[in-house]
Formats: structure tokens, sequence, C-alpha cells
């Protein structure tokens, strides 16, 4: 009972002791953040070389460090060797391997491929892991030309190669559509999103009307609409296929229900009314159209062809000939 | 008697009539077979087969006997249709009725009215007659669905296997082109999906929507044996990989920006079920992950990388709390290498097997490596749960606040310095550190 209390008193007076004394420091991981410059530093090759890093060189650099008979490691160095034999303008990179052993890795491969570029240090007493305050491997340190640290990616996770590859390209100033702090997050393919349905309906109508099957192609473009009656494509296929179809009519409720302000819109919106007038016998109204239409785009060849059919109608022979030729010219591209 | 006189005069009559009506077969050489008299349906349909619309029966027909009216075949077998219709075995797949000549399995050669002169309304229910691949299907694929077979197949003969129209993945592709858009940007593709999406779908229908052939994971271990092994024999399981589509919740089939083709970032994923406690049975209660996360501001370096998979495989594990390799549940173990296999898996093992260093840890008094004299002990070594919080805690280099130590809570009172710290535990009297300025402990005991 007396050892109890003893023990219980010691345990309160150490926490009392600890709550006086504490002051956490908020240390970072690593001896220097991500923006500041990477330490100068050098080592010496498994080959007997010395490597040494200094500023004002103005190349990127890359440190990897590594353990062999670590099995992150080895998938590390893979994967950075797939990086590597894929980057553009890598010539102006060097690349550090920091080993605390001498074999294990195929670094000669690496090498091989940029010579002069890759440095495979030895670093057994751990000199440089200690000056870059490396705890684990593998950690991958990125550098760009002002010697300012871009990235330091420790573990080997899921986003490894995304992360390093957009790094290396953001240190040799690779243009890249996402920017690296991106790279490691996650998309997958998007195909059951409502555009890519859409996009499937109208892609079936499409090979549906090529066969001549009009009725299915309009099913297939009216499932689209359902599922985005707002659809400006869908729509216009819609009122594209309804003339094809011969109905003009609900041609022209399509495009009279549509409220479009682009201009290639238009001229398609153009076309499909004038078609459909066309195909009402309304020539005059017709003809105005897919006047406006081939003037707002003058490759719709679909215009060019429908307004021949108008002046054909007229017997304006010469008009027509004029206006298929045209169509025919933007078909072969003359 | 007078019965069998009425049935007698009744057949009578009938053949008179049916005599009397009977047109006559000629007897001669005529123009054509189709006329309003002969053969007049030939001519009255929809579609009518280009012969038999210009009356030129002799095209297939020849006649034996003007007299008997009787002919034969022009030609034999396909021949017959392909004199006109070239080609149309000329490809590397042959439909099996054009194969053994029967075109007229499919067609009638004189008219229909249908288009192509088939004998059903649609190309499907054509195909139906011999091929039943949507029987039973709750979900048909599109083409399938509007009865457009020949949208994916080819009718008569194809360069590709199973009469496709082009080759599988690019067929696949003309419609699921936004899809093959996608793929450009993506670098973890699934494999099936490049050239074998039939390899997970079936083309024709299924009994879910996603028309795959299996639900997951059955489907999955088709291919992936070695995950099915882990996860249905390992010592402990992760209930999740065995549910039904339960490899979904964390993988995506088709394609990733991710290793392992992952649907999320690790940590999200695992939070999905992991950010509430869970019944491990037997009055064992494995804590949410979040509440350990919650406020703390040092990391663990896989924790703080989002990468759960640092420590713990997804599938199964001979482990406990499904780590990857082994690592010590409680306080105190003997010092052994393969013990600390997990913690080795980033860590350097020279971190608890070099007594003295200048570099390869800052846990040292001068030189002296502080955690290979916590660690390395035959006796009562500390492991590293003794001293670090596995996942984050508001200490620097996530050391813990305090351990259990049986029904206590014994402090860990670390305090860390520009050039070293001092602990303040349970365990041991109040001891600092100076990586710079040693502090002498040669007084002290060792242990």
């Amino acid at each position: 009972m007396r050892a109890r209390r003893r023990i219980a008193t010691y345990v309160v007076a150490a926490i009392i002791i600890q709550s006086l004394c504490c002051t956490v420091t908020h240390a970072g991981r690593h001896a220097f953040d991500v923006g500041e410059k990477l330490p100068e530093f050098s080592g010496t090759t498994v080959d007997g070389q010395t490597f040494t890093y200094k500023h004002n060189q103005s190349n990127p650099l890359m440190v990897v460090f590594l353990s062999p008979g670590h099995e992150r490691s080895s998938r590390a160095v893979k994967d950075i060797n797939d990086i590597l034999s894929q980057l553009t303008n890598a010539e102006r990179l060097q690349t550090v391997f920091a080993t605390d052993k001498s074999n294990g890795f195929d670094f000669p491969s690496i090498q091989k491929k940029s010579p002069g570029n890759v440095h495979v240090l030895l670093d057994s007493e751990y000199k440089l892991w200690g000056k870059f305050g490396i705890i684990a491997v593998p950690t991958v340190v990125i550098s760009d030309t002002n010697d300012k640290v871009l990235c330091i990616k420790a573990g080997y996770g899921y986003d490894f190669t995304p992360v390093v590859r957009a790094y290396l390209n953001q240190a040799l100033g690779i243009t890249q559509k996402k920017s690296p702090e991106e790279a490691g997050q996650v998309k997958t393919v998007a195909n059951d999103t409502t555009a890519a349905r859409i996009k499937r309906h109208l892609q079936m109508a499409k090979m549906l009307e090529q066969k001549g099957r009009l009725e299915s192609a309009i099913a297939e473009i009216q499932k689209a609409r359902e599922l985005d009656p707002n659809s400006l494509e869908a729509a216009m296929e819609l009122g594209e296929i309804f003339c094809r179809d011969g109905q003009s009519k609900a041609a022209l409720e399509i495009t009279e229900s549509l409220k479009v302000t682009k201009r290639f819109d238009k001229a398609r919106l153009l076309m499909i009314s004038g078609w459909a007038k066309h195909q009402m016998g309304e020539l005059d109204i017709a003809e105005k159209f897919l006047l406006e239409a081939t003037k707002l785009d003058p490759k719709s060849t679909r215009a060019l062809f429908e307004l021949g059919k108008v002046y054909q109608s007229r017997q304006e022979i010469d008009k027509a000939m004029k206006s298929y030729r045209k169509a025919l010219a933007v078909i072969f591209n003359e | 008697m007078l019965d069998r006189i009425y049935k007698l005069a009744v057949l009578l009559i009938c053949v008179l009539i049916t005599t009397g009506l009977a047109v006559e077969k000629p007897t001669t050489q005529q123009k054509t077979c189709v006329t309003e008299e002969c053969h007049a349906d030939y001519g009255k349909k929809a579609h009518v087969h280009g012969p038999v619309g210009l009356g030129d029966c002799t095209s297939c027909h020849k006649p034996l006997s003007h007299e008997e009216h009787t002919f034969q075949f022009d030609r034999k077998g396909r021949d017959l249709c392909e004199y006109c219709h070239l080609e149309q075995t000329a490809k590397k797949v042959v439909h099996e009725p054009l194969k053994t000549g029967d075109c007229m399995q499919c067609h009638d050669p004189h008219s229909s009215d249908n288009k192509f002169l088939i004998p059903e309304k649609t190309v499907a229910a054509l195909c139906a007659t011999c091929h039943k691949v949507t029987e039973g299907l709750a979900f048909l694929h599109g083409p399938t669905a509007v009865g457009e077979c020949t949208v994916c197949h080819t009718s008569h003969s194809s360069d590709h296997a199973d009469l496709l129209v082009a080759d599988q993945a690019e067929l696949c592709f003309s419609c699921h082109a936004i899809m093959q858009d996608e793929l450009k940007e993506f670098d973890y593709i699934h494999e099936p999906v490049k050239n074998d999406c039939i390899g997970c779908h079936d083309p024709h229908g299924a009994a879910n929507s996603k028309m795959v052939k299996n639900l997951a994971p059955f489907l999955c271990y088709l291919c992936h044996k070695d995950i099915q092994k882990i996860a249905e024999n390992s010592t402990y399981q992760h209930s999740v990989v065995g549910d039904i589509e339960g490899c979904n919740q964390c993988h995506t089939p088709h394609a990733s920006t991710v290793k392992f083709l992952l649907k999320k970032d690790a940590k999200s994923i695992c939070l999905t079920c992991h950010d509430k406690p869970h019944d491990l049975g037997q009055d064992k209660v494995l804590p949410a992950f979040t509440d350990e996360l919650e406020g703390k501001e040092f990391l663990h370096g896989p924790v703080a990388e989002n990468d759960c998979s640092g420590c713990h495989v997804t599938h199964g594990s001979e482990y406990f709390r499904l780590l990857a390799k082994e690592y010590p549940p409680q306080f105190y173990a003997p010092f052994s290498k393969e013990n600390y296999e997990l913690c080795f898996s980033c860590h350097s093992e020279n971190l608890v097997l070099t007594k003295e260093t200048s570099d390869l840890t800052d846990f040292r008094n001068g030189d002296l490596n502080l955690h290979y004299l916590h660690v390395n002990k035959e006796r009562r070594g500390r492991t590293c749960r003794s001293c670090h919080a596995t996942h984050a805690s508001n200490k620097p280099k996530h050391i813990r606040e305090s351990v259990p130590y049986g029904v206590w809570s014994l402090p860990v009172g670390f305090t860390k310095t520009q050039t070293g710290g001092n602990c303040a535990p349970g365990c041991h009297l109040p001891k600092d550190y100076d990586r710079k300025d040693p502090v002498d402990y040669s007084a002290w005991s060792t242990e």
C-alpha cells in the first residue's frame, strides 16, 4: 500500500515537473524546409570519385536516399529509372543516389541512360543523411536551378511516381497540365458520368445513322436528351437526324426551343432550320437561313449542300452547282 | 348408305372446284415467273431481291424441263449467291451459315418486308434464332438493347474473332470514346482496359448494371489469385476484401492517376470505414483512426503522407492490426532485428544496431545513440511503441504523452531542445541529452 502511494506520488510529481518544464519546439522533420536553399554537400561515389554540390550552378538536383534490402527503396529506384527515361530536357538534371550500402541496386543501368548525370554516393556513416535530417528511406529531395528545395518526398506511397515526376518537371521548367501540388491528387476514369453516357448514346446514334437505322438512332439521341435535357449537342444531333428522316416539323421544334450564343452553334442551328424549311417547301426562308449558316460557318458542308438543293428546287442550276462545288471543296480540303 | 353417297358427292364437288380454280403450270419457256397468276407474292413485299424485281428468275434458277416446269439452281452452295454478292466470305472468320452455303437461313432469296431480305423484323430477332445471348439478362448493352447486333458484329465475314467489325478494344472505344480520351491522361491503367474489355464485361449484358461477368471479388480473383490467397488464408483478414463489391471500395476498375488503381488517396480510403470504432469481437474495439489524429500536431511519416500502406497491408496479414511485417505489440521485448521488421522497412536498422553515431539520429547524447540504448537490450528492451505514438501525437517525433504500463498511464514528459532534449518519464528519473554538449551520466547505473 505504502509502495503504491509512493509510486503514485512520483507519478504526480513527474506530471507536475513535466508540465512546468515542457516547452515544445515545432521543428520540421528534416534539416530544411521546402523553399529553403538545399545545403551544399560533397561525398564519395561508389567508384571512388568525389561528387560536390555547390550553389549557383543553375542545375536542378534530385537526391534520393535509399537502403539496399528495403523493398520500398527498390521500388523507388525502379520508378525513378522509369521517370528519368521518360524525362525530356533531363541532361541538366543532376541525380544523386545516397545509399548506406554499396550493392543492392542496379545503378549502372540507370547511369547508362544518363551518363555523367547520375551519381551514386556511398553514405555508410549517414553523414549526408544527418546533414539533410533523413530518417526514413526512400526519401527524395528535389531542388531547382536556384538551389531552392521544391520537394521532400518521404516514403514510397501510392503517389510516389506522379509527385516525383511533377516536381522534376517543375525543376526542369517543363510545362505541365497540373501543378506539382496537385500531382498527388487521385483522379479516376469518369466513364459513368452523365457526360460520358450522353457521349456514348450520341456515338451509337451516329453508327446507327450510318447503317440507315434512323429510328434507332433517334431513340439513342432521345436517351441522351433524357439524361441531360439541356445538352446542346444532343439537341442539335436530334434536329439534324430529324431532318435526315424527313421529320422537318420535329426538327424545327427543336431549333426553336434552343438558345445559342456561340458562332458555330448558331451556324448549325440555322443549317438545321434551313434544311427543315426546304423540306417543308419554304424555299425563301430556307435560303435565308442557309446563307446565314454558311456565312457563320463557311465550312459547313451540310449547309452548302442544302443550299444547293434549295437552288436546284428553284431550277437555279448555276447557283446550285456553285454551292455543291463549294461543299465538295470543303470535303476535299481544296 | 345415303350418308356415304352424300360424302362422295361432296368430295367430287371439291375435286371439281379445285381443278377448275388451279392455275395450270406453264409447259413452255416464260419471260418471267412473277406474274399476277404465278409467284405474285414475290414482287409485292417491301424489299425485293434484285433479279426478282427485274423478273430475271434465271439468274438463280436454271430450267431443267419447260414441259415439266422443273428447275435447278444455276450454281451450287454459296456460289449461287456469291456469283453476284462477291467477297462475302473473303475474310478470316466466316459466319457459319455462310460457310455451309446456307444463306437462306438468314435471307429470303425472293423478297421480304424487312430490310436485307431477312425473315425477322429486326436483326436482333434474326440473330436470336440461333444466338440466345440475352436470355435472362437484366441489363443489356446498348446495341443489344436496341437490337442492333451489327453495330459490333458483321454478318458475313470478318478479320476479327467473333465476327467483330473491328479489333475488340478499338470497337469498344468507338462508342466509349470518352473513356479512350480520358485514358490518355492516366499512368495507371488496368491491364484488361487496354485491349480486353470483355475480360471483365459481358458485351451483351449481365445481371448487373455494370455488365460485369461476375461481381467483385469473384471477378477480380479470376486474375488476382495471389490476392485471393492472401484474403482467404491470412491469419488477420480485412473484412471488406471478402465483401461483395469490396474491391471497389478502394480500387477503381479502369484507371487511376496513382498506383494500385486507388480511388482516392490511401488515407481517405481507409477513413471511409475507420472514421468510427470497429467492434472486433471478444470485447475488443478498434478505435476510430480519426480520433487518434484529431488535434495532433506531429504525425508519423506515412500518416503525414496519407499512406496507411506504409505500415498496413490491405488484403490480409499474418501480423496483428494488418501490419505489413513484424512489430512488437508490447512495451518490453528482448531485442532482435526480426522483431522490428516493420520499422526497418523505412528506418535503417543501424538506428538500433549502432551504439555510437554522429549523424544517424538526433536522439543521442553526444555520439551515444539513445535509440540503441533504449531498444537494443537482451532483456526488457523498450519497443518503439514505448516512446512513439504510432500514428500521431502532440510531441515532436510523435513522442507519446504517456504510455500504458499495466493499468497506469505513465507520462513520458519529453521536451525537445535545439541540440537535444529531456525526458521525465515514469520509467526512469528525468534525464537530459545533448548532442553538442553531452550530459555526463558516468555516475548513473547503465539501466
